[in-house]
C-alpha cells in the first residue's frame, strides 16, 4: 500500500504528432509446385503512400518444422520515395519494395504446406503507438512421385550403411575385448609381483 | 634604214586611224543603244529605227547613256512576284524553283530570289530571251539555302525584264518548286515506368509522348500494342469491354490515337486507360507505336513497359499512427482518447485492396524507468459508437473490428483508457491493427 500512497497523483501520457499510417502489400505469388528439396522462391511488395516513413519487420509467424525460409529483406525502411518496382495504384505509379522469401523444404512428404509470414510496421513514438500488421499466406505443395521409390532407396542405402556400420562394430569390438583381457592379466600381474 | 622606213609608215596608219574615228564621233552616226548579254548596254551605230535622237557619253573606258526629259521617251519594264508558302518548316536542304515561260517581245530578263536573312535579291538567271520561244530558267539554291526561306515558310521569287523601249507580253506557263529537306524525326517515350505492377482488373494509365524533330511530321497517330504472339508488342489493345488480357477502359474507346498535324519541334501526349484482365503473376509488353502520314519518315516505337499483373492488395490507411490522452490523474476511468469526439480514428481499406478482415490487439503500457506499467486491458476500445459502454477491453491476442471489408470502406474505431494507480511518468505501448485477405 506504501507503493501507491507513493505514487504521484497524475499520469502522463504523452505522444508526439501523430501522422498517417498507410502501408499496402500484395504477394506476386503464393502458391508454388515443386519437388522435395528444391528452394522455391515467393516474392512480396510493400509501400507506403503517406509521407511518412516506418521501418517494416517480417518474421516467420507458422512454418513447417525443419524448413528452412530466408526473408531478404526482413527489415527495412518503406517510405514512397524509394522501392526498386512500381505499383499502379488509383493515385498513380507509387514505388514499391520487393522482399524475396526463399522456402526450402526439408523432409517433407507430398502435399500443400502453409507458411504465414508477418509484417509490422515499427513507427516509434511516445505514448501509445499504433502499428500495422499483415500476414502473407504462402502455399508449397510438394509433389514427388518417386517420393516413395527414393524412400526405398534410402532406406536400402540405410540398410547398408546399418550393415557396415554393425560390421565395423563387431571389428572393433573383436580387438577390444582382448586387449581389456590382456590390460587387466597384466596389471594383476603386476600387483601379485609387488604386493 | 628599213626599220625607220618601216616605223613611219606605221606612225602614218595609226595617226590616219585615229582622226578617222575623231571625224565618225563629230559627223554623228545615229548610234542606237543595244545591250548584250549581261544586260550591259553598249552603243551601235546606223539607222535608228524608232526615229528618236539619243545623246551619248562616253567617260572614260565605260559607257552610260542620258536620256533627256524632255524627250518623253516612254520605257517599258516587266516584273513578276511570287510568294510561295511552303510546308518545310524544318531544315532546307536545297530550294529549286523553276519557272516555264514565253514572251512575244525579246528582252532582257531576270530571275532573281530573295534572300531573307541579308535582305537582298540573288541573280538566278538573266539574259536574252527571245520572243515566242518557250524558256526555262530556274533558281538552284544549294548554299545557305535556310537564307531564302522566311520565318513564315515563304520562298520569294521575281522575274523582270530590263527597262528599255520594248513593250511586250510575259506568260507564265508553270512554276515548280523543289524544296529539299530533312525528314522530320519522331521522338517518342513512354512516360510510365518502365516496369511495373497492375491490379487484375483495375485500370491504369498508359501515357506516351511525341516530339516532332528536324522537320514536319505530318499527321501522327499512335496505336497502343501488347505482347500477344511474340516477345514485344505485335497486337492493338482490344476496345471491347472485358477483352483477355487488356483492354482500353475508356468511352469511346481507341487503341489508334492521333496528334493531329505536327510541325517541328511541336510536342504531343497520347493517353490511354487500360485495365489488366489477364491472369495474375504474368508479365507483358506494352509499347506504342507511332506513325506518319509522310511516307518518308519512318514510324518509331516506344520502349516498352513490362507489366506484371498481381492480385488485389492489402492495403489500408490509419488516418493516425498514435494517440496522446495528455496529463491523466491515477485513478480514474473512461478517459477518452482526444480523436474521438471527432471521430478521427479512421481505418480506410484503400482502392485494390482485397476484402479485408481488420483485428486488434495491444501490450501493456510500460515505463521501464520506473519499471512500472498499466496492463493493456486498461484500454478499451469500440468499433460502433463513441461511447464508453459499447467499447471492448484490449488484449494482447487478435480481436475482431470488422470481417470482410471491401474496398474504399473508411472504419472507424474509438478508444479510452482507465488508469489504474501508478507512478507519474510517460508510459509507452503499442497498439496494431492487422489486416488479412477475407
Amino acid at each position: 500500500m506504501k507503493f501507491f500512497k507513493i505514487a504521484l497523483l497524475f499520469l502522463i501520457i504523452t505522444s508526439a504528432k501523430a501522422y498517417a499510417l498507410s502501408m499496402g502489400s500484395v504477394l506476386k505469388n503464393d502458391y508454388v509446385k515443386t519437388t522435395i528439396d528444391k528452394s522455391v522462391k515467393f516474392t512480396a511488395l510493400f509501400w507506403n503512400s503517406e509521407n511518412e516513413s516506418y521501418i517494416v519487420e517480417l518474421s516467420v509467424k507458422e512454418a513447417p518444422k525443419d524448413w528452412i525460409i530466408l526473408i531478404e529483406p526482413n527489415n527495412f525502411v518503406l517510405n514512397s520515395s524509394f522501392g526498386k518496382e512500381y505499383i499502379s495504384l488509383f493515385d498513380g505509379y507509387v514505388r514499391a519494395t520487393p522482399v524475396d522469401i526463399i522456402v526450402k523444404p526439408n523432409l517433407a512428404k507430398p502435399g500443400k504446406y502453409s507458411i504465414t509470414i508477418a509484417a509490422r510496421t515499427i513507427l516509434p513514438q511516445s505514448g501509445i503507438s499504433f502499428s500495422q500488421e499483415r500476414l502473407l499466406k504462402l502455399v508449397v505443395e510438394i509433389e514427388n512421385p518417386l517420393y516413395f521409390e527414393e524412400t526405398k532407396e534410402e532406406k536400402v542405402i540405410s540398410n547398408l550403411n546399418q550393415n557396415s556400420y554393425e560390421k565395423q562394430e563387431s571389428i572393433n569390438n573383436f580387438n577390444f575385448y582382448p586387449l581389456i583381457i590382456l590390460i587387466i592379466i597384466l596389471i594383476s600381474i603386476i600387483i601379485y609381483k609387488y604386493s | 634604214m628599213n626599220c625607220k622606213i618601216t616605223t613611219l609608215i606605221l606612225l602614218i596608219f595609226l595617226i590616219a586611224l585615229s582622226f578617222k574615228y575623231a571625224l565618225a564621233l563629230n559627223f554623228n552616226l545615229d548610234p542606237m543603244i543595244q545591250y548584250n548579254q549581261f544586260g550591259q548596254p553598249y552603243i551601235a551605230f546606223g539607222d535608228n529605227p524608232s526615229g528618236d535622237y539619243i545623246n551619248l557619253n562616253i567617260l572614260g573606258e565605260g559607257l552610260t547613256y542620258d536620256i533627256p526629259e524632255a524627250l518623253n521617251v516612254l520605257l517599258y519594264k516587266l516584273e513578276v512576284w511570287h510568294n510561295s508558302s511552303q510546308i518545310a518548316d524544318g531544315n532546307i536542304l536545297s530550294i529549286n524553283a523553276t519557272i516555264n515561260f514565253t514572251t512575244n517581245v525579246s528582252d532582257i530578263y531576270y530571275l532573281q530570289i530573295y534572300d531573307f536573312t541579308n535582305s537582298q535579291w540573288f541573280d538566278c538567271n538573266f539574259g536574252i530571251v527571245e520572243a515566242d520561244t518557250p524558256t526555262q530558267w530556274w533558281c538552284n539554291i544549294t548554299t545557305n539555302p535556310m537564307n531564302y526561306n522566311s520565318s513564315d515558310r515563304i520562298v520569294r521569287i521575281r522575274i523582270y525584264s530590263t527597262e528599255d523601249l520594248d513593250a511586250g507580253l510575259l506568260k507564265e506557263d508553270y512554276i515548280q518548286y523543289f524544296i529539299g529537306y530533312e525528314a522530320g524525326y519522331l521522338e517518342v517515350s513512354l512516360i510510365n515506368p518502365y516496369s511495373f505492377n497492375v491490379i487484375q482488373n483495375y485500370a491504369f494509365p498508359i501515357n506516351a509522348t511525341i516530339k516532332c524533330k528536324n522537320g514536319p511530321c505530318g499527321e501522327v497517330t499512335g496505336i497502343i500494342r501488347y505482347n500477344s504472339s511474340s516477345e514485344n508488342p505485335d497486337t492493338p489493345i482490344s476496345t471491347v469491354f472485358g477483352d483477355f488480357p487488356f483492354f482500353i477502359q475508356e468511352e469511346p474507346a481507341y487503341s489508334l490515337k492521333s496528334c493531329g498535324i505536327m510541325y517541328k519541334d511541336q510536342t504531343c501526349q497520347l493517353n490511354w486507360t487500360v485495365n489488366a484482365t489477364g491472369n495474375v503473376n504474368t508479365n507483358w509488353k506494352i509499347g506504342v507505336l507511332f506513325n506518319s502520314s509522310y511516307p518518308e519518315i519512318t514510324e518509331n516505337h516506344t520502349s516498352n513497359a513490362t507489366v506484371s499483373i498481381v492480385s488485389c492488395t492489402e492495403d489500408f490507411t490509419l488516418s493516425w499512427s498514435s494517440i496522446s490522452f495528455g496529463l491523466l490523474n491515477p485513478s480514474t476511468e473512461k478517459n477518452p482518447a482526444p480523436g474521438n469526439e471527432n471521430n478521427e480514428y479512421n481505418i480506410t481499406i484503400n482502392p485494390g485492396s482485397c476484402n479485408l478482415n481488420l483485428y486488434i490487439r495491444g501490450t501493456d503500457l510500460v515505463n521501464e524507468t520506473l519499471n512500472s506499467k498499466i496492463g493493456v486491458d486498461n484500454i478499451t476500445w469500440s468499433n460502433t459508437s463513441n461511447d464508453y459502454s459499447n467499447s471492448f477491453n484490449l488484449t494482447e491476442t487478435d480481436q475482431i473490428i470488422k470481417l470482410n471489408v471491401p474496398e474504399n470502406t473508411n472504419v472507424t474505431t474509438w478508444y479510452w483508457i482507465n488508469v489504474p494507480p501508478v507512478y507519474a511518468g510517460y508510459y509507452n505501448g503499442t497498439i496494431t491493427i492487422t489486416g488479412v485477405k477475407a
